[in-house]
């Protein structure tokens, strides 16, 4: 049994099972990055979306299976075969692979309780154990059944085989970031170089009737580059950013945690006695409210706690682009329990001396 | 030197020149089109001929029109433009040329 999806190929509808779908995508996806620089991209993709359809309707199947997608791809061609001689890069291009995309899932098929510890295995390349140590050392901190249930909330789970294939696709490491960068610096320069080549091709064709046409083009061209550009820093400073975020947030969810354990233990279990022992008796008597202090370290803890927790959860957002939100009466729902707490950390703080 | 190499770089050469003969006498679309250059085994894959028809759409040389078909999406039938016409008047004198001219060196060696 298979899942199949429904898709539109130039307004036709096609019912196509799941792995031939992430197949296709994938193989429309690299001739989209081989054409990159060639004019008329969109129009020669339409015009190949128009062929399968064409292809696929002469099947006359029902279902389109991943066999009808690799036929359809041997006939068609890899990508490289559809750049012409002039407008073909020179560089070496990276060769057409599936599924190259990484993203971070859930993982269903090899869980212990929500499948967190093995999906940032499959994302990072570390063995699902030593993630799982990790989390289990850090348990005596608190932080991480915090960190774990948020992680367990805003992840998703990869239920389909698509993404599952994203799970496990290339490690990020940082020989893939650096091969990120590069090319994303490479597609930079090339909009440069594409800048002065078709600027010395106007020039001889048209002289100075086509100046303007040229300046146009000149301009679109410099205007891509520098938006390549901004979006390749932007992304950099926003996993930068989020890394800085969730580390921070990480260390004061950590302090909260320990001085709510510890505060409460204080002021519940040995009140007063502590202020008896030698070393001590300086201090004054830190409980006076009509209150049992429970109350006070849990509303101390809640309006800390939510504010650096619902900045841990935007900045995993920021770092993971596939992560789910919140549903907004989960939100209101927070937004609620903090006001509370608040308010009663408040007047308990007035109150209690 | 491979040799597949060099004989697709041949077939690249005379491609324009010969989507341009098939559309001489008759308005296809795509895949009649691809029929024509695949009796002739001119092409290997289907992909090549797409940025070509785009380029020569975008040269003035072809315009296309749209037509509903029964069997499948709408087919985008080319036509020639009198500026193809004249861009292939001009190729056949070239090519005649060269075939000449490679006929002569090749019985010589």
């Amino acid at each position: 049994m298979k899942k199949t999806l429904t898709i539109n190929l130039s307004g036709l509808v096609y019912h196509i099972d799941e792995d031939a779908y992430a197949k296709l995508q994938d193989y429309l996806d690299s001739i989209k990055a081989y054409l990159d620089n060639t004019l008329g991209r969109d129009e020669i993709i339409a015009d190949i979306e128009n062929r399968i359809a064409e292809l696929f309707s002469s099947k006359n199947k029902s279902v389109i299976s991943i066999e009808d997608v690799e036929e359809v791809i041997a006939i068609m061609g890899q990508p490289e075969d559809y750049v012409s001689e002039e407008d073909a890069p020179k560089q070496e291009r990276p060769h057409f692979t599936a599924s190259s995309k990484k993203r971070l899932y859930r993982d269903p098929d090899n869980q212990v309780l929500g499948g967190v510890c093995s999906g940032i295995g499959h994302f990072t390349g570390i063995d699902p154990v030593w993630v799982r140590l990790i989390f289990l050392a850090l348990l005596f901190s608190g932080v991480s059944a915090i960190f774990y249930f948020v992680l367990w909330i805003i992840i998703p789970k990869a239920i389909s085989i698509s993404q599952k294939l994203e799970m496990k696709g290339k490690a990020a490491t940082f020989n893939n970031i650096e091969d990120f960068v590069k090319e994303s610096y490479q597609n930079v320069k090339e909009d440069l170089k594409n800048v002065k080549f078709k600027g010395a091709q106007h020039k001889a064709q048209e002289g100075a009737k086509g100046f303007f046409a040229f300046l146009g083009e000149l301009f679109s061209a410099l205007f891509k580059a520098i938006g390549r550009l901004l979006s390749l820093i932007g992304e950099i400073v926003g996993k930068l950013l989020g890394v800085i975020i969730i580390g921070m947030t990480l260390a004061f969810l950590i302090v909260i945690t320990v001085s709510f354990i510890v505060g409460s233990f204080i002021d519940v279990h040995i009140g007063n006695d502590i202020l008896m022992l030698p070393g001590f008796q300086y201090m004054e008597s830190s409980w006076g409210g009509p209150y049992h202090p429970i109350f006070y370290h849990i509303s101390m803890m809640l309006t800390f706690g939510i504010p650096a927790f619902s900045l841990l959860l935007v900045a995993l957002q920021l770092l993971f682009k596939n992560m789910g939100r919140l549903s907004g009466s989960v939100k209101i729902g927070m937004l609620a329990v903090w006001m509370i707490a608040l308010i009663s950390f408040i007047v308990m703080s007035l109150t209690r001396f | 030197m491979n040799i597949e190499n060099t004989k697709q770089q041949m077939r690249k050469g005379i491609l324009e020149y010969c989507i341009l003969a098939v559309l001489k006498d008759q308005d296809l679309y795509a895949s009649e089109i691809l029929e024509h250059l695949k009796q002739a085994k001119l092409l290997v894959v289907e992909g090549t001929l797409y940025p070509l028809l785009t380029r020569l759409k975008n040269a003035d040389l072809l315009h296309y029109r749209w037509e509903e078909s029964t069997s499948g999406p709408p087919r985008k039938y080319f036509t020639l433009t009198e500026e193809g016409v004249a861009f292939l008047e001009e190729l056949k004198i070239t090519w005649n040329e060269l075939q000449h001219a490679i006929n002569t060196v090749t019985n010589k060696s």
